[in-house]
This record gives C-alpha cells, structure tokens and sequence, in this order.
C-alpha cells in the first residue's frame, strides 16, 4: 500500500508527519501482530534503508523486539512492557477517540431533523401564529 | 474480537476511512493477516465476515480502471460501537 501524503494517520496528523512518527504509528497500529520491515518500509512510502536504520533505533530504545524469523524475514513485535510505548499507545488511543467523537458529532447533526419553512396559506391569521410560535418552541 | 480485526479497525479509524472514504479491500486484508498462521486466519475470517453482517464494515464495488474491486469502509452511524469493539 502505497503511503501519500494525505494517507497521514491521526497520530501523524497531531505530532507532526516525520518519518519516525510514521513508523511509530504503523507500530501502535499492529500493537499485537508482528511485521516485517520491508513491508512497513513499502506500505508507508519510506527507503528500505532508512526504515532499517529508524527500526534499529527503536529497538535500541526497547519500543519493539524481535519476534520470530519466517523465510529470511526477521518479524518485530511492539514491546508493551516499555513505558514510553505504554505512554505512546494512550496517546494514540486518545487520537482515535477524538476522530469517533468527531465523526459521531457530525452525524448526530446530520440525523437531527430540519425545519423547513413554507408558505402557508391559511385565512385564519391566529392559527398561522400559533402554529408559528409551536414551531419555534419545538414542538412539531 | 480477533486482534488482527482490531487491528484493521485501528488501522481505519486511524487513516479516517469513514463513510465516503474507502480503501481497497486486498490491500488491507494482505497487510493485516500477511504473517498470520491458518488458524489465526480463519478466525479473522470469520469475525471480518461478522462485522460486515452486522454492518459495522461497509463493503462496495468499485469501479476502477482495470476492472472493478471490492472496497470497504466503517460505517459511520456504528462509529461508536466499532471503537468500543476494538479497544
């Protein structure tokens, strides 16, 4: 999958569109599954290279481990046990929640229904008033 | 929930593939359950199925150049419950 720039998570979209906060998002995406780095590498649009050099920091910096070897390919998993990570993920977690609300807000305004103003045609002028001031207090 | 499910549900919410907004649907299966044993696959499987029949995930036709693909997107009047499901 091919990363674009409007393909920015919500997590870059908040700290800032570096490549490092690329990978560490792709990372706290797959908190549970194990990936390759090639992979990681080609899905977010970054050289082969430089998201070895990021992937080896990180693991110098306890974020991810070594999880087992399939093939030639060496799989990483997120280190839950690190406490930056486990300060990442509330962040991360906070970062989608904030996106659901906003989604939800909006739809709850889309689902609420409009009042739409017509002429009405009624010889009686009381009855137009009342039904006038019924709208306004909300009641139809 | 199956935690490579979840995982295509963060993946989601994350990249706001809400409503409108869609992503082809082999892309993000392969991406998802690429390192998964048999096992793990069938139970995603089944649970992607689940989630699509319970219209937490919305899966259309597209039209696209070379043919046509299936693409998917979360349901947007389901946001909530989706979110729920997959923390």
């Amino acid at each position: 999958m091919e990363y674009k720039n409007n393909m920015a998570g919500a997590f870059c979209k908040t700290y800032g569109d570096t490549i490092e906060n690329r990978i560490l998002e792709y990372i706290l995406e797959n908190q549970e599954l194990d990936f390759a780095v090639s992979d990681m590498a080609k899905g977010l649009g970054v050289s082969k290279p430089k998201a070895y050099e990021v992937i080896k920091d990180f693991e110098t910096k306890g974020y991810i481990k070594k999880s087992r070897i399939i093939g030639k390919t060496q799989l990483y998993v997120m280190n839950r046990d690190n406490k930056r990570i486990q300060l990442f993920l509330k962040d991360f977690d906070e970062c989608l929640r904030i996106i659901v609300e906003e989604y939800s807000e909006e739809n709850e305004k889309l689902a609420e229904p409009e009042i739409l103003l017509a002429n009405v045609y009624v010889g009686n002028r009381n009855i137009t008033r009342a039904l006038i001031s019924k709208l306004a207090s909300g009641g139809a | 929930m199956n935690f490579a499910l979840k995982t295509l549900i963060r993946f989601m919410i994350g990249k706001e593939k809400i409503g409108g907004a869609h992503i082809p649907e082999d892309k993000v299966l392969n991406r998802t359950i690429k390192w998964s044993n048999k096992h793990e696959r069938r139970e995603f499987e089944k649970g992607y199925k689940a989630a699509i029949n319970e219209g937490l995930i919305m899966r259309v036709k597209k039209r696209t150049g070379k043919g046509s693909d299936w693409h998917i997107s979360l349901n947007p009047r389901k946001l909530k419950t989706i979110y729920e499901k997959a923390r």
